[in-house]
C-alpha cells in the first residue's frame, strides 16, 4: 500500500503537461498552423498558409516597410527601388523595369548547391523564376500577374506546355531543360546583377510581383536537384533558401521547424522609426536590431480546433486565435475580459484585405433583371449576421475594395448593399415580383444558391433562407462539396453563388479586376459581369499611379458597380489574436508574409509563466482521493464479503 | 493447412477484385477536370487539362477501344498512341496492376502514398498497441473476477457500470478525458502524446469487452462438464483457470485477431483530436481535403487488411483448438 503511494506521487511528479517534453534552449517561438503547407516551392506558394512559411524562407528583391501605413515597398535584395524607362527591341518601343541585386547575398548551406555550401544569389535566379512562372505544368501562381505584361512571356508559357507534352510522349527528359536554356524576349540579363523587362504596357504592378515568394530568386540546380526521384525529396518538400531562416526540419503533419539562416545577408535591421501610436505600443524596442531576431520557430500542425486553444492557454503557443465558441469568455465589447487581462494577454484586431460576397450569374435569365439584383441585395441584414454568426468578427462591405486600399472609404453608403426591407419589397414589384410572386409560376421566386456543405453552418444557411423568405423569396440552397462548387462556378451553373477575394497585392486594381468583362474568360469575372463604361474605366486606372485622378475613376466604377449590382456585398473579415506577455508587441501586417523576422519573445518570462499556469489545483488531488475511494472501495467490501459465502 | 491457407487467399481473390471494383466506380465516375480542379483550384483550363493528362485520367475508364484512339477525350485532345496499346490499356486495369504491386500513386501534395503509409503507421501503433493490449488484458482479468463473483451485488454494479460505458459515445470519453486530465488537472500534454489517446481507447473498448467475455465466460460455467469438474473437487479458481478459459478461447480469438490488421489503420477521431499523425489522422485529412487518392487507398486497405483478419482468425482456431481441422 505504501509502496502504491510512493509510486503514485511520483508519477505525480514526474507527469508534465508539456507537449514539447521541455522548452528548446535559445529563443524559439512556438506557433501552430491547422495543417501542412501545400508547397514551400515560390512558384507554387500561392494559398495563405504556405505563404505563412514560405514568405520567410525566401528572400524577395523587394518588400513592404513593417511599420509604415499604408503600405509602402522598399528595396530588399534590390539595391534601389526600380528604375522605369524605355527601350526599343524589334523596331517596337517597349516600357522597361529594371532593378539591380546586391553582390555577395548567398543562398543557406544545402547539399543542391557545389560542395554543399550555399553559393552567391545572382540575377539568373531571378530570371529563373520569372521562367518557372510560366510553367504551366507546375501551376505558378506568378503567372497571371506576368501574362500578357512582359514581352515574350505568353508565348514562352505555349513553348512550355508543348515541351512538357513532348517529353511525356517521348519519354526525353532534356526537352523541357532547354526550353529554360533559351531566353524570354523580355527578360533581359544586364550584367550578373541586373534585371531589365521589357513591358508590353505601361504596368507598375509588376513590382509586387518581385515582394511576392514567386518572385524570390529560384536556383536551377537545386530545383532540378529536388526532382522527387531518386530518393530525393520533391522541390515543394525542400526548397533551397534565402531568406531570414532556413528549414531545419519538416516531419509531415507533425512539425515544422524554421532556423536562422546564417547566410542571410547581414543589411537587415528592424525598423528605426515609426509613429507616436507604434512608439507607445512598444514597437520601437528593438529599433536598429539585426533580423532575424529569434533563432527557431517551431510549427506544431494542429489540426482540432479545441487542443490550439487549450494549448494557448497552458502556455505551450505563444500566439493564437480565438475559437467561436470560447469567443465570449475572451472578448467583450472589443476588450479583454478581466481573467485575461490579468494574465497580461495582448489582444490584436486587423482587417484582412479581403472581401466576401455573393456572385450573380448574368448569363442567367433571371439573373439579368437588375431591380431583382439590388431588391435581392437589400433583403440581407449584414450587421444581424455578422453579429449572430461571427460575433460582430467583420465590416460590412459597401464596396469589392476592402479597406487599407487605395478606393476605400469609411464614409461611403453603397445604396444597395444595406438592409432595406420597405425598398427591397417596391424593387422586387418594379422588378415584376410583385410580393415577390414570381408570376411565370403564380408561387415564391424561387432563386438558387450555390454554396459549400458546412456541417458547421447550418443556424447561418436557416438565417440567409428566412432572410429571404420575409419577402415570400425562396433562396433553394444547393450545398455542395468545394471542388463542384468550383466547376459550377466554371461552367456558370448557378445563379447565386459564394465568393471572395483576398488581396494579392495592396492595390485596388487587384479587386476590381474581378468585374472586368474580359476577365469573364478567366476565373476572376465569376459571375460574367460586363458592363462597357467600367470596362473603360478598368483599363484607364489599372496601371496609374495611385493619386487623386485615379481616386476620381475609382469612385465612378464603385457607383457603376452599386448601380449594377452584379454581387451581394457581404463583409470584410476581422482577424483577432491574442498573444502571451513573453512574446514582443508587433504589428499585424495585411500581407501577413515575411513577417517572422520581426518577431521576438522573452524565453525566461515564458518558463516562469508557464510553470506558474501549469500547477496540478489541489482539487485535482482530492479528486483522486475521491476516484479512488469510489471505485476501490466497494471492489474490496464486495471481495471480503462474498469470498467468505462462495467459500 | 498450407493448402488450406493458399485455398483462402485463392478465395479472396474475386472478393479483392470486387472490393476494387466498386473503389472504382466511386472514385472514377468524376469528371476528371472536376478532380482536377480540387488539386489545382486556381489553375487555368489547360493546366487542368494537362493535369489530367499526367495522371492517366483521360484515358478510357474500362476498355481501350480501337475507337478511343481518334475521339476528342477530357483532356482536349486526340491521343492517336492509344492505337498501338493493349485493349487494357485503361484506368481501370492500369489501377489494378498498381494497387497489386503496392504503387498507389501520389498525393494531393505530390507525396508518394506508400512512403505516408510506412511513415505514418508506427504512430498508429504506438497508441492502438498499448490500448489494444491493455483493453484485451484488464477487460479478461476483469471479466474473469466477475465471472468468478457472478450474481452477487458485485456483478449487478459491474454490469449497470459496463453497460453505461458502453452506451457513453467516444467523443464524449474524448473531450471528458482532454478536458479532466490535460486541461484540469494539467497532468498529461493535450497534443503529439500517447497517453490521453490510450486511455480514451482504453474507457470506450472497456465496457463492451467486459460485457462480452463475462457472458462468453458464463455461458462455459454452465456447462456439463464444469459441473463434473467441480464434482470431483476442484477448486473455483482451478475452473476459471484450467477450464472454463481455455474453452472460451474461440470466441476470445474472433474478436481479437480479426481486430488485429486494424492495428496499424488507427483511429479517425482519436488521432485528428490528439495529433497523432497516424494513419488515421492520413484518413481524415484525406476526407477533408478531399484527396480521392488517399481515400481510394484507405478503403481498399480496410478490405485488404480485414481479409488478412478472417485468414489469421482461420488460422488460429487450429491453434487454439485440436479439434478444428481445415481442410
Amino acid at each position: 500500500m505504501r509502496a502504491g503511494v510512493i509510486f503514485f506521487a511520483l508519477f505525480l511528479a514526474a507527469c508534465n503537461n508539456n507537449p514539447y517534453g521541455q522548452f528548446p534552449p535559445g529563443k524559439v517561438i512556438m506557433s501552430n498552423l491547422p495543417d501542412d503547407p501545400r508547397t514551400l516551392d515560390p512558384a507554387r506558394v500561392g494559398d495563405t498558409q504556405s505563404n505563412a512559411i514560405a514568405s520567410n524562407l525566401h528572400d524577395t528583391p523587394f518588400e513592404y516597410y513593417y511599420l509604415k501605413r499604408p503600405l509602402e515597398i522598399k528595396p530588399a535584395m534590390a539595391v534601389s527601388m526600380p528604375r522605369t524607362g524605355a527601350a526599343v527591341s524589334g523596331g517596337t518601343q517597349y516600357r522597361t523595369f529594371e532593378f539591380s541585386i546586391k553582390k555577395g547575398m548567398r543562398y543557406a548551406d544545402d547539399s543542391c548547391f557545389a560542395g554543399g555550401k550555399g553559393r552567391e544569389i545572382k540575377i539568373d535566379d531571378i530570371i529563373f523564376a520569372v521562367k518557372r512562372a510560366a510553367d504551366n505544368s507546375i501551376d505558378p501562381f506568378g503567372l497571371p500577374l506576368l501574362s500578357g505584361k512582359v514581352l515574350g512571356f505568353d508565348e514562352y508559357t505555349t513553348r512550355l506546355e508543348k515541351a512538357h507534352a513532348e517529353e511525356a510522349e517521348k519519354r526525353d527528359s532534356s526537352i523541357v531543360s532547354k526550353v529554360f536554356d533559351s531566353e524570354i524576349p523580355g527578360v533581359r540579363k544586364l550584367d550578373d546583377y541586373t534585371l531589365q523587362l521589357l513591358l508590353t504596357e505601361d504596368y507598375p504592378q509588376i513590382i509586387f510581383f518581385f515582394t511576392l515568394t514567386t518572385g524570390s530568386p529560384q536556383p536551377r540546380e537545386c530545383v532540378e536537384y529536388y526532382n522527387g526521384r531518386n530518393g530525393r525529396p520533391a522541390y515543394d518538400r525542400h526548397p533551397a533558401t534565402s531568406g531570414a531562416f532556413r528549414l531545419k526540419e519538416w516531419h509531415s503533419n507533425y512539425r515544422i521547424v524554421l532556423a536562422r539562416n546564417p547566410n542571410y545577408r547581414s543589411d537587415d535591421f528592424y525598423p528605426r522609426e515609426g509613429t507616436e501610436e507604434d512608439k507607445a505600443n512598444g514597437l520601437l524596442l528593438a529599433a536598429g536590431r539585426q533580423l532575424p531576431i529569434v533563432d527557431e520557430i517551431w510549427i506544431q500542425i494542429i489540426k482540432a480546433g479545441p487542443p490550439v486553444w487549450t494549448l494557448f492557454d497552458q502556455g505551450y503557443l505563444d500566439r493564437a486565435g480565438i475559437p467561436l465558441e470560447v469567443f465570449n469568455q475572451v472578448v467583450l465589447n472589443q476588450e479583454l475580459t478581466p481573467e485575461f487581462k490579468e494574465r497580461g494577454t495582448r489582444l490584436d484586431t486587423e482587417i484582412d484585405q479581403a472581401t466576401y460576397y455573393w456572385v450573380f450569374n448574368l448569363t442567367d435569365p433571371v439573373m439579368k433583371n437588375k431591380k431583382l439584383r439590388q431588391a435581392l441585395s437589400l433583403m440581407l441584414d449584414r450587421r444581424e449576421m455578422l453579429e449572430r454568426f461571427f460575433n460582430g468578427r467583420g465590416v460590412p462591405a459597401m464596396s469589392i475594395i476592402p479597406p487599407g486600399m487605395e478606393g476605400y472609404e469609411d464614409e461611403y453608403k453603397n445604396p444597395y448593399a444595406a438592409y432595406d426591407p420597405d425598398r427591397a419589397r417596391v424593387l422586387l414589384a418594379e422588378a415584376g415580383y410583385p410580393g415577390g410572386i414570381d408570376p411565370a409560376t403564380g408561387r415564391a421566386l424561387r432563386v438558387s444558391f450555390t454554396l459549400t456543405n458546412s456541417p458547421g453552418s447550418t443556424s447561418l444557411y436557416a438565417f440567409y433562407r428566412s432572410s429571404f423568405e420575409k419577402f415570400n423569396v425562396d433562396l433553394k440552397l444547393e450545398e455542395a462539396d468545394w471542388p463542384t462548387v468550383l466547376q459550377k462556378k466554371y461552367k456558370k451553373e448557378f445563379q447565386i453563388i459564394v465568393g471572395g477575394w483576398h488581396a494579392d497585392y495592396p492595390d485596388p486594381q487587384n479587386f476590381l479586376q474581378l468585374l472586368y468583362g474580359p476577365n469573364t474568360a478567366s476565373s476572376y469575372n465569376e459571375g460574367s459581369y460586363r458592363n462597357p463604361t467600367y470596362d473603360s474605366l478598368y483599363l484607364q486606372m489599372k496601371n496609374m499611379p495611385p493619386g487623386p485622378a485615379r481616386l476620381a475613376i475609382i469612385r465612378k466604377m464603385k457607383e457603376i458597380v452599386a448601380d449594377d449590382t452584379p454581387v451581394i456585398m457581404q463583409f470584410h473579415p476581422i482577424t483577432y489574436g491574442l498573444s502571451h506577455p513573453w512574446f514582443s508587441p508587433f504589428k499585424t501586417h495585411p500581407t501577413n508574409s515575411n513577417q517572422l523576422k520581426f518577431r521576438d519573445l522573452d524565453p525566461e518570462k515564458r518558463k516562469t509563466l508557464v510553470a506558474q499556469w501549469n500547477r496540478m489545483p489541489l482539487a485535482g488531488y482530492l479528486l483522486f482521493a475521491f476516484l479512488i475511494l469510489v471505485l476501490v472501495l466497494p471492489v474490496v467490501i464486495a471481495v471480503r464479503k462474498y469470498s467468505r459465502r462462495l467459500r | 493447412m498450407l493448402t488450406y491457407i493458399i485455398r483462402r487467399i485463392i478465395y479472396t481473390l474475386p472478393i479483392w477484385i470486387g472490393v476494387y471494383g466498386i473503389t472504382f466506380a466511386l472514385f472514377h465516375m468524376r469528371d476528371p477536370i472536376a478532380i482536377a480542379r480540387v488539386h489545382m483550384p486556381q489553375a487555368p483550363d489547360a493546366a487542368l487539362k494537362a493535369w489530367v493528362r499526367n495522371n492517366n485520367l483521360h484515358l478510357p475508364r474500362f476498355v481501350n477501344l480501337p475507337a478511343d484512339a481518334d475521339t476528342v477525350l477530357v483532356d482536349g485532345k486526340k491521343h492517336p498512341e492509344l492505337a498501338s496499346k493493349s485493349i487494357f490499356y485503361s484506368q481501370f486495369f492500369l489501377g489494378f496492376r498498381e494497387i497489386i504491386t503496392f504503387d498507389f500513386g501520389v498525393d494531393k501534395n505530390r507525396q508518394p502514398i506508400s512512403e505516408s503509409i510506412a511513415e505514418r503507421a508506427p504512430y498508429s501503433l504506438s497508441v492502438m498497441l498499448p490500448a489494444f493490449l491493455i483493453t484485451v488484458t484488464l477487460s479478461v482479468v476483469m471479466s474473469l473476477f466477475l465471472a468468478y463473483f457472478r450474481e452477487t451485488g458485485l456483478d449487478v454494479g459491474a454490469v449497470l457500470i459496463t453497460v453505461a460505458m458502453m452506451s457513453i459515445p467516444v467523443p464524449v470519453y474524448l473531450l471528458l478525458c482532454n478536458w479532466g486530465f490535460g486541461k484540469y488537472l494539467k497532468l498529461v500534454p493535450v497534443y503529439n502524446h500517447v497517453l490521453l489517446p490510450i486511455l480514451v481507447s482504453v474507457l470506450a473498448g472497456l465496457g463492451g469487452q467486459v460485457r462480452f467475455y463475462r457472458t462468453v465466460f458464463l455461458e462455459q460455467i454452465e456447462q456439463d462438464y464444469i459441473r463434473t469438474a467441480r464434482a470431483k473437487g476442484v477448486s473455483e479458481s482451478g475452473i476459471l483457470f484450467k477450464h472454463v478459459l481455455p474453452n472460451s478461447l474461440i470466441p476470445i480469438l474472433t474478436s481479437v485477431v480479426m481486430s488485429l490488421p486494424f492495428l496499424i489503420t488507427g483511429s479517425l477521431i482519436l488521432e485528428h483530436f490528439f495529433g497523432i499523425p497516424g494513419m488515421g489522422d492520413m484518413m481524415y485529412t484525406a476526407i477533408y481535403s478531399q484527396d480521392f487518392q488517399v481515400i481510394k487507398v484507405m478503403v481498399y486497405l480496410g478490405a485488404f487488411l480485414y481479409m488478412i483478419g478472417a485468414l489469421l482468425t482461420d488460422i488460429s482456431y487450429i491453434l487454439a483448438d485440436p479439434r478444428v481441422v481445415l481442410e
